[in-house]
């Protein structure tokens, strides 16, 4: 175990190299989810705005950018499997997952970084107590990130070349921002609609804020469980017919 | 090291790749993997690391080296040992003091030189080296090499066959389209994939039959 998470160590080193060797990449990833913040409220700043009010208005975007990040993560690694990274790198660690995982946590770390900056933005513009933002915001992530995960993994289970990864992430994130918008505009879903919580990685986020943050905990858990379960049921499916190979190869 | 029955298809396909194929690697030694392009050489290299699952029973741990892989060109040399030597010792910071314990005179004497360089400086051979030289440190019983030499001039081939050398407790399985990796070693197993079949040959037996097959010919003429 302690070997394990030697090598998850050293991988989330060389993944943070990659990330810091193209600095413009790493402002625009952590910097373009506040500039939209920023357009999307711009008529509301230095309006006190509510809790509920700031997820109504926020948190959908903050849900969308959590869930693109993980999908980015998942199909940056397809990427390095397509190069024969996964194919090489089984012999030498312990399990594939060490690449997985340590992916995972770079991403997460970016995610953690650009909400402090959304907290310290928002406690500013909307008069918000950013520590309880904060903790708030941090806590959603803790609980969303790992059915998030499930929800991506299959991609990686599906033999797929470089430009096709591409095309599916397009398309995944289109679909999932459309699709919940496009639910916001013909009904109001309750809070633990389990079809909506399962489907819509957005509304799922905002859910579990809202739930975190209005006092709406015990009503929500069994959804929440629901969501846990079932996502973690897909990646763990996803994870046992992980595709090592390069499609060409395949 | 020996490959008994192994049947095995494409996932993809009904078609059988594999039928019942038996053969024995020299072990440890060194062995070379050849055939016609598209005869199914690293499909079996694929197979015997356990990256294809099959109906052989994989008794031995290995490793397998790529032709190349893309790596940061921005990271130095100690960074690239960091990532595949540091994984395998479990050592979150690998010095070149620590490495002087750990790996072959050949390894050491071309790292030395270069451990503070950024990759993207090394030339493409260079690169290539670095990598196998570093995976070949990596303790494994078999490993397989696909076209280490291809790219790389005859004297990093040199450097190269030394790290190999250095590790004779080992088996290797070497793909190559080039007679001089074999010319290279006094003591060899060839292996001929053809028309999916296996066929093996000590050094006097390879030689003698390059003249009457025809593909074997061409392999050492070097055409």
């Amino acid at each position: 175990m302690h070997k394990y998470w030697m090598q998850v160590f050293i991988y989330t080193n060389y993944f943070f190299k990659v990330l810091r060797d193209d600095l413009g990449v790493l402002v625009y990833t952590i910097g373009l989810p506040v500039v939209f913040l920023g357009l999307n409220t711009s008529r509301f700043i230095g309006t006190p705005l509510t809790t509920l009010q700031f997820a109504d208005r926020v948190l959908p975007f903050i849900a969308w950018m959590i869930f693109s990040n993980v999908l980015v993560a998942m199909t940056s690694i397809g990427q390095l499997r397509e190069h024969g990274y996964l194919k090489q790198y089984r012999t030498l660690v312990v399990n594939v997952s060490v690449l997985i995982v340590s992916e995972l946590l770079v991403t997460v770390t970016l995610l953690a970084v650009t909400l402090i900056i959304v907290a310290a933005v928002a406690a500013g513009a909307f008069h918000l107590a950013f520590w309880q933002l904060l903790w708030q915001l941090g806590l959603t992530l803790v609980l969303v990130y790992p059915p998030t995960v499930g929800f991506c993994l299959p991609v990686l289970a599906v033999a797929m070349n470089t430009k096709t990864l591409n095309a599916v992430l397009n398309v995944v994130t289109l679909v999932v921002m459309f699709g919940s918008a496009a639910i916001n505009q013909v009904m109001t879903p309750s809070l633990t609609n389990p079809i909506i919580n399962l489907m819509s990685p957005v509304y799922f986020d905002l859910n579990v804020f809202i739930a975190l943050t209005q006092g709406q905990l015990l009503r929500y858990v069994g959804t929440y469980l629901l969501v846990l379960v079932f996502w973690g049921c897909v990646g763990h499916w996803s994870y046992r017919h992980l595709v090592i190979l390069p499609k060409e190869a395949a | 090291m020996n490959i008994q029955h192994l049947t095995y298809g494409f996932p993809r396909t009904k078609a059988v790749f594999f039928d019942d194929v038996s053969f024995s690697l020299q072990s440890p030694g060194v062995n070379f993997l050849i055939g016609e392009n598209g005869a199914g050489k690293t499909t079996l290299a694929d197979i015997l690391t356990g990256s294809r699952p099959s109906n052989l029973a994989l008794t031995w741990q290995a490793i397998y080296l790529n032709q190349q892989l893309p790596m940061l060109s921005s990271v130095r040399v100690c960074d690239v040992a960091q990532l595949v030597l540091g994984i395998e010792y479990g050592e979150r910071h690998l010095t070149l003091a620590r490495l002087q314990k750990r790996v072959d005179a050949a390894t050491l004497t071309f790292l030395t030189p270069l451990w503070q360089q950024r990759y993207g400086q090394l030339s493409g051979g260079q690169r290539k080296l670095v990598q196998l030289l570093l995976f070949l440190q990596v303790d494994r019983q078999l490993v397989v090499l696909d076209e280490p030499t291809a790219a790389i001039d005859r004297q990093n081939v040199q450097r190269l066959f030394a790290g190999m050398r250095a590790h004779s407790e080992r088996t290797y399985l070497v793909i190559t389209h080039d007679s001089r990796d074999v010319a290279a070693f006094d003591a060899f197993n060839v292996l001929w994939l053809h028309q999916h079949r296996i066929k093996c040959y000590q050094p006097q037996a390879f030689y003698q039959a390059a003249q009457t097959e025809p593909f074997l010919g061409a392999f050492v003429a070097g055409h």
